[in-house]
């Protein structure tokens, strides 16, 4: 059954509508038009796969040297998802082709560090840029002890924040 | 679908468009000053992310106060019968959030903003054919390729697309399906399967004989996103839209008081005229019959 797709012609283009339109998108007009209708973005929904989900987890170090983690300072469901959104960035650690978007997942990890060490001043403030991975399929069924787990993909430390200023 | 053409699902569609929209920003109004400010985007990278005047615009004035025009925008968009100015203050309110910067954009937010640029038109003309035809020619395009796209992806059909999906920390859902439902592996292929064959389908919704059906397959769909992702913006947002493209039956229950009745005038008593004074004696008016 999972190799059903393969009897598909592999036509690429096709999977990204927003490609068979990007001739038009050249077009100052039509950008205008696509964009403020919304047309541009609203096509791919968990096509061709679903991606992962990224977070940050933040840990604030305690004067006996111990870790504890940090609540979000988001306050409802719908702004933190809209932060995770934001965070799909961090899919640049993952294929490691992807520099420039590397660099700006950084610089938003770094800037989040900045706003939690702003609320938390007395305390050293880590920042870790997660992934989370939850268990497939064929995994469980291997494997049935396996469970979901956070892949740590870049911190973003107390002591580099310290070095930059 | 409906045989009545009187177009009642895209009059009525930016009303409630009007309220899930209002009630999506009431939703986020807490977090309104952390998104947009320069707590979480450095300010170098905001050109990346935004548009130039929106910058300016949100410098000029605070999130808080377009944000509150949002809410009445879409309010009154839900009650006004003449709602032109809602409707376009709205979808450049809309823009401004969520379509021309984009950081914290989803794709509900593309979503809303076509359904508005169609609030806004049908606000616009009155309604017709072509709008109708244009407004149902845009959700078959959002689902036919959503469909295709997720038809090229192999996870799609091995059952792991909807497995990953549903267990996924987005929003914390209504029902959160166990680790150990994975014992049911026919059930997310089968689910995944169906989900490609409902969305590449979507045009048959076109004809007499399977439109009901895919229409009700597709709201089922997003109930089952609704509860079990916890992205109820988005479902009802899409449920909306498919109630009012094509008229479904179930629109005419919830919408019922703002539905007007097709016949404006009076209805008439249909009574013979009497053509003699009423004999009450025995045999009355009756005696020539005998």
């Amino acid at each position: 059954m999972e190799h059903l797709h393969r009897y598909f012609p592999s036509m690429n283009l096709l999977s990204y509508p927003i490609q068979l339109i990007r001739p038009l998108l050249a077009n100052r007009l039509s950008e205008t038009y696509l964009s403020w209708t919304g047309l541009a973005g609203g096509y791919a929904f968990y096509s061709p796969s679903v991606g992962n989900c990224y977070e940050i987890q933040v840990q604030q170090q305690l004067p006996n040297n111990s870790y504890t983690h940090t609540a979000t300072l988001f306050r409802t469901a719908t702004g933190l998802m809209r932060y995770h959104s934001l965070l799909d960035i961090g899919v640049s650690f993952v294929y490691t082709d992807k520099r420039d978007e590397q660099q700006t997942a950084i610089a938003l990890i770094k800037q989040a560090q900045q706003t939690y060490r702003a609320y938390h001043p007395h305390a050293s403030v880590n920042v870790t840029l997660v992934s989370y991975v939850s268990p497939s399929l064929r995994q469980l069924k291997t494997d049935l002890s396996s469970r979901p787990f956070y892949l740590s993909l870049y911190t973003y430390p107390e002591t580099i924040a310290l070095s930059d200023e | 679908m409906s045989k009545s053409n009187n177009y009642q699902g895209l009059k009525l569609f930016p009303r409630g468009l009007g309220l899930l929209l209002s009630l999506a920003m009431i939703r986020l109004w807490p977090d309104l000053d952390l998104l947009y400010s320069s707590l979480f985007i450095p300010g170098e990278l905001l050109p990346q992310y935004s548009e130039k005047w929106i910058i300016i615009l949100l410098d000029w004035g605070s999130p808080r106060l377009y944000a509150g025009l949002y809410i009445a925008s879409g309010l009154l968009l839900a009650v006004l019968r003449q709602n032109f100015v809602p409707a376009i203050l709205l979808f450049v309110l809309h823009y401004l959030f969520f379509v021309g910067y984009t950081p914290w954009s989803y794709g509900a937010d593309y979503i809303g903003q076509t359904a508005l640029f169609f609030s806004l038109s049908i606000c616009s003309w009155r309604s017709s054919h072509y709008l109708q035809f244009f407004f149902r020619l845009q959700l078959t395009a959002i689902y036919f390729f959503a469909g295709l796209g997720k038809a090229f992806g192999p996870t799609w059909w091995n059952g792991e697309a909807v497995w990953k999906a549903i267990q996924q920390p987005l929003i914390p859902p209504f029902f959160k399906v166990p680790l150990s439902a994975h014992r049911y592996e026919y059930l997310w292929i089968g689910l995944g399967i169906l989900t490609i064959i409902i969305e590449l389908g979507y045009p048959l919704t076109w004809t007499k004989r399977f439109g009901l059906f895919f229409t009700n397959c597709i709201i089922l769909m997003h109930i089952g996103i609704a509860l079990t992702m916890g992205l109820i913006h988005f479902s009802s947002l899409m449920i909306w839209y498919n109630l009012c493209a094509w008229d479904h039956p179930l629109l005419h229950r919830i919408a019922k008081p703002l539905i007007q009745p097709l016949e404006t005038t009076e209805p008439t008593l249909q009574v013979r005229t009497a053509t003699a004074d009423l004999d009450t004696r025995k045999g009355g008016n009756d005696n020539h019959i005998r």
